[in-house]
Formats: structure tokens, sequence, C-alpha cells
């Protein structure tokens, strides 16, 4: 079934990356049949060698999520890009490739393993889920795959690079972004009485263990805990516990389903009975501004993010938006969804087509070491010099942290700016 | 000869009225003996049955509320520390000596099983095989490498979240372990399938299980918050001991019965020759009377047939006497007087005699 599934998948990615390169080349008001065509043409040279793969294992069947669509967005951009340069290894063609793990472990596991047994298939990308990607770190030594992480953001997943040398990560790490979300409700909302909120998984108990260990070095204390599992309604007992303990803002850690359930709790509740909220990043990985719609301008509702093309200046982040805008999917900048997933995606796949050609074969062990000294790369989010080393497997930093403010229209607005 | 006559008579009596006794006592001994047997095994059946049920039913219920649960969800999402949630939530469920509750994945594959698994996993590869995939509830029964009967029950869980199934609870339940509380006789045997048997639902006197076995197959429902599901169940259980025991019964009734018809025919000689000693008594009398002999009184106050016979024939006995004298003394009259007077009847005959 799953072998039918990713086949399909495989076929509708294929196509779907031509029909985006014929964008890419020629005026978006050409008919899709036509564009398609001239597409093939374009690039039908770099394609006619033999491809290159990359995996991604998404959670595409996770109803409300936007997640896996934002990162296999910022993918197929990026190759079209280094297809229509060219290609790796001297005109191969780089294809991506998908499967559905559902947001769960165990598929997550199974489709890792099959990915590996596929030839020239060099790296699988991880989504928003930690714990799936967490599952395949042990079989990316067995089968010498590089798993990459491009939105999970659990501290196991890239703290030991000695132990797990083919996990590497473009992302937030919660070691830092913790500390952020806690620094963020201090200086924005004096917050020194904190209440954390978070799933019972490996992600919640990461961001239990980065809050835990800075909670003496930022000054502030907990005074209401509260662990909770997928599928749980009934917040507004839990944010009045938190105003009961003395708690002066929450560290919340959730998907776009629980958030939409804990915006709605609190925007019900009296303005005196409401408690500012810092999120983690899940709650940008779905559809959440569909599910609470104006409820969303009741609360204070912060998200960490490590990317916004809202007032982006970065030339490259602005010719990204440029190609995101230019596919008809999207018409503001505002309105893009899951903005992290695509850069963070976008970045990862350059970074990796230049360990590629570094490597000079899909090999996937050389490849893994030309990570190491990748040398410099201006990306959509920052400019990468030598990110990854035996001691480092996060391309990305405490820097490139921002928090947005969810609007009613799902625009992520910095908040800086707002 | 007429006293073995009537001894025979009433030997005859007895004896068909013992026979008939016999037949009887053996009709309703065998009636008896087979609707005692046909009673405790549907009562049987029905406590089985409704144990099963209810075990079936409870079992199903702890399934669905298990995959209701966000603790389970979430749980197999993330399989990070999964000891950590899910086994204090085994552990609650496995209480019972007659199921347990194991997690697999979404491909049957095992997370968490209980330390001492019921049945062996190889006992159910096939059944898991078969059913992982399907959507709904799954039933099979199946014999452990133990030999013992196993019903496996397979819930699909599926996340709200997604709307696929994120992995299955599987319930084994012991046939055996949970009967063993009902405290069966080892001849008892139960047997549970979910297609109809070939049979019917109905008892058999002679079942498959040997000659002397009684088998009551019904169809019974698990009734469960999912709705309803269907099993056939057969129990049978020997009756050979019944039957021992009915045989034995028997004989000591027909020996009983040849002893009464021993005592009987002494009792119907005894009763002949009691019945009939006034009237060899009599025979007697006749006989002495007839060769002239003297004969004791013939005098007797008991008043029945027998005694007016006596008494009849004293009379006569008497009446021929008086009349024998009465002849003699006229043959006297006309053979020595010379003169006597005749007294007659009123139609000419002489009465009486009586010389001058």
């Amino acid at each position: 079934m799953l072998t039918r599934v990713k086949k399909e998948n495989f076929v509708l990615r294929f196509w779907s990356t031509l029909h985006l390169a014929s964008q890419r080349l020629l005026k978006p008001n050409l008919s899709a049949g036509f564009g398609l065509f001239v597409g093939c043409l374009v690039v039908g040279s770099v394609l006619a060698s033999e491809p290159v793969y990359i995996g991604f294992d998404g959670a595409y069947a996770q109803k409300t999520s936007t997640s896996a669509q934002a990162i296999e967005l910022g993918t197929q951009l990026a190759i079209s890009q280094i297809n229509g340069a060219g290609g790796v290894l001297n005109g191969r063609p780089l294809v991506l490739v998908t499967s559905d793990n559902h947001g769960i472990a165990a598929r997550a596991k199974d489709n890792f393993v099959e990915f590996a047994e596929r030839p020239d298939l060099v790296a699988v990308y991880g989504g928003k889920f930690s714990p799936a990607t967490m599952q395949t770190m042990g079989l990316s030594n067995e089968l010498s795959m590089l798993s990459i992480s491009v939105w999970g953001s659990a501290d196991p997943i890239s703290e030991n690079p000695s132990d797990y040398p083919f996990v590497y990560r473009l992302s937030l790490r919660d070691q830092w972004a913790i500390p952020a979300m806690m620094r963020h409700a201090k200086e924005r909302y004096k917050a020194d009485r904190l209440c954390e909120v978070m799933p019972q998984t490996a992600w919640g108990r990461s961001g239990d263990r980065a809050l835990s260990a800075n909670l003496e070095r930022l000054g502030q204390t907990v005074t209401y805990t509260r662990w909770y599992n997928w599928g749980e309604t009934g917040f507004a007992e839990v944010i009045k516990s938190c105003v009961r303990s003395g708690g002066q803002a929450v560290i919340l850690i959730a998907n776009e389903q629980e958030g939409a359930q804990w915006i709605k709790a609190m925007s019900a509740l009296s303005p005196e009975q409401r408690v500012p909220t810092v999120s983690h990043w899940g709650v940008t990985g779905g559809a959440l501004h569909e599910m609470v719609g104006t409820a969303v301008n009741e609360v204070d509702f912060d998200v960490i993010q490590t990317f916004s093309f809202i007032n982006n200046t970065r030339p490259q982040a602005v010719a990204l938006a440029r190609e995101i805008l230019a596919d008809l999917r999207f018409s503001t900048l505002e309105s893009i969804t899951s903005p992290v997933g695509i850069a963070q995606a976008f970045d990862m796949i350059h970074l990796l087509a230049m360990a590629i050609n570094k490597a000079g074969s899909t090999n996937r062990v050389a490849i893994q070491k030309a990570m190491q000294t990748l040398g410099t790369y201006e990306g959509v989010i920052r400019t990468y010099t030598n990110p990854f080393s035996d001691t480092n497997h996060d391309a990305l930093t405490a820097e490139q942290v921002l928090f947005v403010r969810l609007q009613a229209d799902g625009a992520l607005f910095p908040i800086s700016v707002k | 000869m007429l006293r073995d006559e009537v001894s025979g008579g009433v030997t005859r009596l007895i004896g068909l009225q013992l026979l008939f006794t016999l037949l009887l006592l053996a009709i309703v001994t065998l009636a008896g003996g087979f609707y005692a047997v046909k009673t405790e095994l549907d009562h049987k059946k029905q406590i089985i049955s409704t144990r099963i049920s209810t075990e079936l039913s409870s079992m199903v219920n702890s399934l669905n509320a298990l995959a209701e649960s966000p603790v389970l969800w979430t749980a197999l999402t993330d399989t990070t520390d999964k000891e950590a949630f899910l086994t204090p939530l085994l552990q609650s469920l496995n209480r019972s000596e007659a199921f347990q509750v194991s997690i697999l994945d979404y491909r049957g594959r095992e997370i968490l099983v209980p330390q001492k698994p019921l049945a062996a996993a190889a006992d159910y590869q096939s059944f898991l095989a078969q059913q992982v995939g399907a959507r709904g509830l799954s039933f099979s029964v199946f014999s452990g490498s133990d030999g013992k009967t196993y019903v496996g029950i397979l819930f699909p869980i599926v996340s709200p979240l997604t709307d696929s199934v994120v992995g299955h609870a599987l319930s084994i339940y012991s046939l055996e372990a949970s009967l063993a509380q009902l405290r069966l006789s080892d001849d008892t045997k139960v047997v549970i399938t979910l297609d109809a048997p070939v049979s019917g639902t109905n008892t058999e006197i002679f079942g498959g299980d040997g000659f002397w076995t009684m088998a009551s197959v019904s169809r019974d429902r698990i009734t469960t918050l999912l709705g309803d599901y269907v099993f056939y169940l057969r129990v049978s259980e020997s009756y050979g001991q019944v039957v021992l025991g009915v045989l034995l019964l028997l004989v000591i009734i027909t020996g009983g019965g040849l002893i009464a018809l021993r005592q009987g025919r002494r009792w119907a000689n005894d009763f002949s020759r009691r019945t009939l000693f006034r009237f060899d008594q009599l025979l007697v009398l006749t006989r002495q009377i007839i060769q002239g002999q003297p004969v004791d009184s013939l005098e007797d106050e008991r008043g029945d047939e027998i005694s007016e016979i006596r008494q009849t024939l004293g009379k006569l006995l008497t009446e021929q006497r008086q009349t024998f004298e009465l002849i003699r003394t006229s043959a006297s009259v006309f053979k020595t007087a010379g003169e006597a007077i005749m007294i007659t009847s009123s139609d000419g005959r002489i009465v009486e005699a009586i010389p001058l």
C-alpha cells in the first residue's frame, strides 16, 4: 500500500517539479499544459541523466497540517533552482520523493528504511514531528543514510553528533528556543512566574528540560505545569489553574490543533482570567487561523519562528518570496503558510546539493563527510559558513529567533513591526 | 392341581405386575436421567455463554475506551519512552487472568506487550496478517501452541488528527482461564467458533466427542457499544457416568424384581395352600362320606362359601340319614307289623309308618 502511494507520489512530484520549473522559466499566464510541455523541453537535457533522489517523509495525512506541504514547496523551489542551473554532479537532476508518515513514529521508521533501499537516494528529510525524526536516528547509523530535520526542534535530534553522525538539522533547537521564549515572556509580559503546558512526547520532554535548565539563569519560576495528550480539549481549566497559581505567562508547546483549542479557551474567558501565551512554533505548521478565526485577536499569543517573509530585506529571502508569489497558490507575503518550513527546506536543499557536489558522488558516507566542510552559502535565512562540524549538526543558532503574532487571516507578523 | 392352577395364576399376576412396574421404572429412570443431563448441560451452557459474552463485551468496550484515549494516540505517534506512558495504562487493563491487551503499531508489530503473555506471539500471527489493515473490529478464535483456545480481538486505533490507523490494540482472551473460574468438570468440553457449525444449533444426544456424549450448540451474542457480534458455542459433556448409574439402578431394580417375584411365587403357593386348605378338608370329608366312613362335624363358623357348602353338605347328610331311618322303619313296619298307621302327605306319599 505504502509502495503504491509512494509511486503515485513520486510521479506526482516528478511532474510537479517539471511544472514548477516551467513556471519559473515562463510567463505565469501560459496555459498549464503548454508550460509543462515547454518545461519538459527546458529541463529535458538535465533529466536525461540519472536523477539524484532526496526523500521527504512528511505528515501529509494530518488534516490541518500545512508543514509538510510547506517543506515540499521549499524543497521543490530549491530543486528547481538547482536543476535549472545544471543539477548536481555535472548534470544530474535532483528529484524529490515523498512519503506520508501521518505524524506516526512507526511509519516514519518504515518509510526511512524504504527510502534507504532506493539507490541514489542520498538523504531523507524529516518534518514537523520530532518523535518521527528521532525514531530514524538509529537507522541513519545502521543504513548510513542522512537524516535531516528541517522542522523538528527536540534537542536529542542533534545533541550528540558523534553518536549520530548522519543526523543533521536546519531548524530551531529547544536548547536555545525555549530560553528565547522565556526571555520573550519576561521582556514583553514582565513574566517571572511561568506556567508550562506541553505534550506527553519527546518534543514536550525536550522543551521541559530546556525550560527547567534556564529558570534560575533567567530569574523565573514555574508555578504550574500541565502535560497533555494529543487530541485533548478543555484547556479552560488549565488556564484558570495557571492564573490561580500566580502564573504571569504560559510557555506553550503545541501543534495547531491544541493551539486552536488553547486560543478558543483563552478568548472565551474574561480578560482578567486570561494570561499571555508564548507558543512554540508547531502551531504555525497548520491552518491555525482557520480553526480559531477572530478569536486570535482577543488573546496575547506570540509564536517563535526562525524566519519571516514579512519585512525581510535579505535579498535571498526577497528572491524566494518573489518565486513563491509567482506560483498562484499565494497572493501576498502574508498569505504564505508555514514560512519557516519553506525557508528551512529551501536552504537545506542548497546545502545538501553543495555536499553532493563536494562528495562527487551519491555515496552517502562521502556526502556525510562533505557536510562537515561545506564552505559558505548565502541562504534565505542566514549566511551559512561551515554550518556543520564534527561537534555541531545544527545549521541555525539562537540569533535567527524571532517572534510573530498570528492574525485572523493567517498572517504571521513579526512582533517588532506590528 | 387346583392349587397349582391358583398358585400359577397368582404368580403370573404378580410377575406381570412386577414386569410392568419395572418397565415403568426403567422408562422413568432413563427419561429422568436424560432430562437431568440435558437440563444440566443447558444450564452449564447458559452460564458459560453468559460468562463468555460478558467478558468479550467487557473487553471490546475496554478496547473502545482505550482506542478513544488521547494518551494512546499520543503514545502511538511517539514511541520514545513508550514504557513510561503505556505501561501503567496496560497494567490497569491487564488485571484479569482471562485476557490481556497488547499495543501494536499500525502494521501489527508489537510495541508493548504484557510481561507474561497468555498466548505466544506466533500463535496469532496469521490472525494479524489477515486482519491488520482492516477497518473496524476483528475477531478470531485460534488454538495456541499450548493446546488452549484463545479469542483474539484486534481493534484499529484511529487518531482523529489523521483519520488513519496509528496502531492497534490486541486483546487475547483465554477461554480456559476464563472458564476455570466456573470449576467445570473435566469431561465438559467447550468449543467457541465464529462460523455457524455444519450441524446447526441443536442438541446432539450422541455428540462427536464420544458415544455417551451430549452436546448443545447455540448462537450467542456479544453486545458492545460498537454493535452486536455473533459467536457459536458448543458445550459437550459425557453422560457415561449417568448411564452407568441408570444401568446400575435398573440392575438393582431388576434384581429386586426377581427377588420380589420369587417371594411372590412363595406367597402365591402359601396363598393357594391357605385358601384351598378347607376346600381340601371338604374334599376329604366328602370322600369319607362317600366311602361311608364316619365324619367329624361339618360345622364351620367362618360363614364363607366353603362354610355354606359344608353346612349344606351336613344338612344333606342329616336329611339323608333321617330319610334312611324312616325308610328303614317303614321297611321294618312292613316286614314285622300286622297293623300300622300310615301317615301320608296330601299327594298320597307315605310320610311316616307307625306300627300298632
